[in-house]
């Protein structure tokens, strides 16, 4: 029967080993690379091979397909925010992942991996139509160069701008090498050398007019190594939160277990508003701020301290004991935030590498060792916020010119005259900031400008999730809506908080825009609280009280003003009846949910406990060695040579079914071992031949031989010789 | 009711079925257009684009999108180059005169550089026989073992169409020839080899020259010109048992009777004194010279069994899938027979009733096989002028086997006819499905499974 004809070429020796050289210098992993291309360039120098078959190549295939899901499950779980990175990573190992097919096909005997290897279907009709004695084409395939072709795909994922260079170079000479011996016959090498030039040259040229144009459009850098740090901690827009009210979803659960619960949970804080987005601002690092004695922050997140397991703000909260303890249980992912009450002083026993915080007082998770945690919690005071949110900047006072009239008309419109004069931001003709110092308040004042902002908020307008078309730019002025007094103001909580937060600034006040949770819904357990995202809130906390003061080194240098002296208190001017809206339909679907919601977390926490992480880890682990032992084992009893199967050959047959199999290694180390070809009975006739007409008996008349009487003379002869 | 020799289910003339007959006719005619020119290099480097391009497309984190780059600007310059490439060859095949199906077929073939310039890296492909079944063979003949297969396929028959494809042409080419230099005007030989699946006279007309780019993804495929040029397909043969057809125990006379050479025939048995009246051609004449005495050379007269192989050109309800297995049941007989010891007469009906002899002495058994190489079926006419030429002969016959390409009625009362006037049939019907029940003391030959049936039934 014809031979079916093999689909690509093998590729030429050393190529793959570069290759995977080349991945790991790529990746930063020379030592996995290296240690690839060894095992993968071996077969040039070991005589080991295994005739797989198309069920050998399926189960190496299907070992390749395990270990992908398990790393993307790995990968991709590992870190919500950064699943594109991770999906990255996750295509970059994939030489490692498809490594055991590679070496299947390296050190098979077989002609290619027959292609219905790689779909389960087309595999179990192949097996269907043998049973059905149709004939099967199995269509082989050298898979050396598509193995190639995903190392290099896999090399250019996830690498900085000095590797452009080297990356365009080596994948032209490695792909050039490798479409060289693609062909059977290189008859032309003058004209393919002309061919290849024009190809990279049309490559080099597509390549720079696809970066420019990237470059271009996203006025990006697209060489930029640094990662942009997660959104969420960073920046909300106008809307989010109103969109997370549309869930009924439980994100998390609130346990009080001691003291008063707070009303609100904060999530995040944002210093700078433009164009209907809030933003956390870096301040200003030419002066630390100082939270506590021993630690100084510039306003990005930074780790807290830790110590036996405990995790606290400030060093005077090591171990002191606190009027308020609670949990919170969720699902989380690196860099989770942490929804906190007021004053959060210490985390206890979690999970986690550590907690860090930015200068808005916003806390994140870094590295949870699990995707779910209960996070204990001991809190200070809950009367009023005396938090670790470092003390205002200029950021603090900033709003949009845009912005401006129609907040200084709404001012006035309340019958409040006396407002501080603003300038441009410095560099941003969009910005406005105050001169502040020409126009200083006093605490009282401010307390009670907080209240009638609060009072006629309260009297003027209405909570609505519907807030209709509003421009970007004037989202405020348009919620204020100063010129229509008739008309009914409405909007969500975050166009209360966002209002607030200008109003406040334009009046002088240094005032942050704040989104968390409302604890508005009770759990069937004592002290728990369901957090929705039907609960989820925005609102603004203020600095009052304070005074500025320039902290710059030097009276010549560019001041560095902050405030300082005074407390940042909460302002919730949202009505009270958005949590009516909150209230959340009870039906069985609902019910279902609920409990799954509830159970998710509980699962898996209960899954990493110590007890059952020892029992999976020990299945688990156990599980991998027993594969890989077994994969082991069946290689090593299936091992063939180069030219033949070693394992399964008549030699060594003939060796295991021989009778005289142990005299004959004695005898071998004697007289030197038996030559190729040559028959025991012939090769035993000079040393020991009483033992030959007993050996054919046991060996080819077994009926009338006997194997003692057999091993008894063998004795004897062995005696005999030694003498 | 009449059983048709195709099991009901295994008919399927619906709209759909013609439908989707010529939807895979015409894919396979896209297909075989991109399949002559694009190599699956090509294709793999085009899907390998596409990965890349897929994977590589956050531009902001990989650099992959330069493989793209490099790898479309490898297609585009194969696609230019092979797209500009010109030839102008002509061609002459060397072919055997005869071939048999399924055996490889070499001839040599002188392709001259009929341009102006060196031709470079170009090489030759005989194109095969178009595989693609036609609308009868998609509808009626059946993939073996199709009703177990799911719904879908057995709905959509793309199973089917494979399995027809898979059969292949008339011939299927082994590929191009060797990649030739030639100077322009000059004349260079390649070889190339072809298998022929059907009997009959297999023409060649559709020699290209394959123009690839230095990358051999593509290639520019040019007709060269060329004259049609035949072999001569003689049918597969099968294997058969060993024969054991009994027929009338009264022999015919041999070859040597029939022979034209004068004198004794017969096997030397030895030599014996001379009696009177011994013909004088039998004295040998040493042996009288070493003995003194008159001796005469004995022999053994030589009488051969004759038996008549009767073929069933008739391809109404039975078409020409079940005609052709019975052509090559008929040439295995041929082949198989020892003619040394027999004679036999091929019978069967083309335009009027045929009768051809072969035997020691009369014909040799090549001849009898280009008979079946060239026969023809047909879907007219009865089986009275074969029942007539059969009992013809039937007297000079010992007995006489019978190969139908199909049974029904008519069939039936042909080879009932054939009985009764005392001949000895053996009789082999091929057929779909399973063995009827009406079909005692027939030698039941699957359509698609002869060579097993043959030996199972012996």
């Amino acid at each position: 029967m014809r031979e079916e004809k093999v689909m690509l070429q093998p590729p030429p020796r050393l190529l793959l080993g570069v290759a995977m050289l080349f991945w790991g210098a790529m990746g930063d992993y020379p030592f996995v690379g290296l240690l690839s291309a060894i095992t993968l360039e071996a077969r040039h120098w070991i005589a080991l091979r295994w005739r797989f078959g198309e069920k050998g190549f399926a189960r190496a295939w299907q070992l390749c397909v395990v270990i992908l899901v398990i790393a993307a499950v790995n990968f991709l779980t590992s870190d919500e925010e950064q699943t594109a990175s991770a999906s990255l990573e996750l295509l970059a190992w994939l030489p490692i992942i498809f490594l055991p097919l590679a070496l299947a096909q390296q050190y098979a005997s077989d002609r290619g991996v027959p292609l219905v290897c790689f779909s389960f279907i087309a595999y179990r009709k192949i097996q269907i139509d043998r049973r059905a004695g149709r004939v099967v084409k199995l269509r082989p395939c050298y898979i050396g160069f598509p193995y190639l072709g995903m190392v290099l795909i896999s090399a250019g994922l996830g690498v900085g701008l000095l590797s452009v260079m080297n990356y365009g170079v080596c994948v032209a000479v490695l792909f050039g090498i490798g479409l060289y011996f693609m062909r059977s016959e290189r008859t032309r090498p003058f004209a393919w050398v002309l061919a290849y030039v024009l190809a990279a040259v049309i490559g080099l040229a597509l390549s720079w007019s696809i970066f420019h144009l990237y470059k271009k459009f996203t006025k990006g850098d697209f060489s930029r190594t640094e990662m942009v740090e997660s959104a969420r901690e960073v920046k909300t827009a106008l809307g989010q939160v109103r969109d997370l009210q549309l869930s009924a979803d439980i994100d998390w659960r609130y346990y009080q277990d001691q003291g008063r619960a707070p009303e609100r949970l904060r999530i995040a804080a944002y210093n700078r508003y433009t164009l209907n987005t809030w933003q956390t601002v870096r301040r200003s690092t030419k002066i630390a701020e100082k939270i506590d004695p021993d630690r100084s922050a510039g306003g990005d997140f930074e780790s807290i301290f830790t110590a036996d397991e405990n995790f606290f703000y400030e060093e005077k909260h090591r171990a002191t004991d606190l009027p308020h303890q609670s949990r919170i249980v969720g699902l989380v992912t690196d860099e989770s935030l942490v929804p906190l009450p007021l004053n959060p002083r210490r985390f206890e026993k979690a999970s986690v590498n550590g907690f860090d915080v930015n200068g808005m007082g916003s806390t994140r998770l870094d590295d949870p060792a699990d995707s779910a945690l209960v996070i204990k919690m001991s809190s200070s005071e809950q009367s009023g916020m005396d938090s670790v949110d470092l003390d205002p900047t200029i950021s603090d006072l900033v709003i949009p010119k845009r912005e401006l009239a129609g907040l200084v008309q709404y001012w006035e419109s309340l019958g409040v005259d006396e407002l501080p004069r603003w300038e441009f931001e410095q560099g941003r003709r969009s910005r406005m900031m105050p001169i502040w110092s020409a126009h200083e308040t006093n605490r009282e004042e401010q307390e009670a400008l907080l209240t009638y902002l609060q009072a006629t908020f309260r009297r003027d307008f209405t909570y609505s999730l519907s807030r209709g078309r509003t421009r970007s730019d004037y989202a405020v002025s348009d919620f204020l809506n100063v010129e229509d007094r008739e008309k009914k103001k409405k909007g969500h909580c975050e166009y209360f908080a966002t209002s607030s937060a200008l109003l406040l600034r334009r009046a002088g006040i240094p005032t942050r825009y704040v989104v968390g949770y409302a604890l508005a819904e009770k759990g069937s357990e004592p002290g728990e609280w369901l957090l929705r995202g039907a609960h989820a809130h925005a609102w603004a906390q203020a600095y009052i009280g304070g005074t500025w003061v320039n902290e710059a080194a030097a009276e010549d240098e560019e001041p560095v003003w902050r405030c300082r002296g005074g407390k940042w208190v909460e302002i919730d001017n949202t009505p009270g009846s958005w949590l009516n809206l909150a209230q959340v339909e009870t039906g069985w679907q609902r019910r279902l949910a609920d409990w799954w919601q509830k159970a998710q977390p509980d699962l898996i926490i209960w899954f990493n406990g110590p007890i059952v992480s020892i029992l999976v880890g020990f299945l688990l682990y156990g599980g991998i060695i027993g594969l890989v032992a077994y994969i082991s084992y069946s290689l090593w009893t299936t091992r063939s040579g180069r030219n033949g199967n070693l394992a399964e050959s008549w030699e060594r047959r003939a060796v295991s079914q021989n009778p005289l199999a142990d005299f004959e290694r004695w005898l071998a180390k004697k007289v030197g071992p038996r030559p190729a070809g040559t028959p025991l009975g012939e090769w035993l006739k000079s040393e020991a031949p009483e033992l030959v007409p007993l050996y054919q008996e046991v060996r080819f008349d077994p009926a009338k031989g006997s194997p003692d009487n057999l091993n008894q003379t063998a004795q004897e002869s062995r005696e005999r010789l030694k003498k | 009711m009449e059983k048709s020799i195709r099991s009901e289910k295994s008919i399927s003339s619906g709209f759909l079925t013609r439908m989707l007959c010529k939807n895979y006719r015409n894919g396979s005619t896209v297909g075989f257009f991109f399949t002559r020119r694009i190599t699956p290099t090509a294709w793999f480097l085009m899907g390998l684009a596409g990965v890349s391009l897929l994977m590589g497309a956050n531009i902001g984190q990989s650099l992959v999108i330069i493989l793209t780059a490099l790898l479309s600007g490898m297609l585009f310059v194969g696609l230019l180059w092979a797209f500009l490439r010109r030839a102008k060859v002509s061609i002459l095949r060397d072919l055997p005169k005869a071939g048999a199906v399924g055996e490889e077929i070499s001839y040599l073939v002188k392709v001259t550089n009929d341009g102006r310039s060196t031709l470079r890296d170009v090489r030759l492909h005989e194109a095969s026989d178009d595989p693609r079944p036609t609308e009868w063979e998609f509808l009626n003949l059946i993939e073996p073992g199709e009703e177990k297969r799911n719904i879908f396929d057995r709905t959509f028959l793309f199973y089917r169409w494979k399995w027809l494809v898979d059969r292949g042409g008339k011939w299927t080419s082994l590929g191009a020839s060797k990649s030739l230099e030639i100077e322009s005007g000059e004349t260079a030989q390649t070889r190339l080899s072809v298998i022929p699946n059907r009997r009959g006279i297999l023409s060649m007309t559709d020699m290209r020259i394959e123009l690839p780019d230095p990358f051999g993804l593509f290639q520019r495929c040019r007709y060269v010109g060329q004259e049609s040029d035949e072999v001569l397909i003689i049918p597969k043969r099968y294997r058969l048992p060993e024969l054991q057809i009994h027929g009338k125990s009264e022999l015919k006379v041999g070859g040597e009777t029939a022979s034209t050479v004068r004198g004794e025939g017969g096997e030397f048995l030895g030599l014996r004194e001379y009696h009177q009246g011994d013909s004088l051609r039998r004295i040998d004449w040493k042996a009288w010279a070493r003995t003194g005495e008159p001796i005469v050379r004995q022999y053994e007269e030589a009488r051969f069994p004759r038996y008549g192989l009767v073929l069933d050109t008739n391809m109404r309800e039975s078409g020409p899938e079940l005609f052709e297995e019975a052509v090559s049941v008929a040439a295995s007989f041929v082949s198989t027979m020892d003619q040394n010891r027999c004679l036999l007469d091929l019978m069967f009906v083309r335009d009027s009733p045929e009768v051809f002899t072969a035997g020691r002495g009369v014909a040799r058994t090549s001849n009898l096989l280009e008979v079946l190489a060239r026969v023809e079926g047909s879907d007219q006419g009865g089986y009275d002028s074969l029942q007539k030429l059969v009992l013809h002969h039937a007297a000079e016959m010992t007995a006489c086997v019978v190969v139908l390409s199909g049974w029904n009625q008519e069939r039936r009362d042909f080879v009932a006819r054939l009985r009764q006037s005392g001949l000895d049939v053996t009789l082999y019907v091929i057929g779909v499905g399973g063995q009827p029940v009406d079909s005692a003391n027939v030698h039941w030959l699957r359509w698609d499974a002869v060579q097993e049936d043959l030996l199972t039934h012996s």
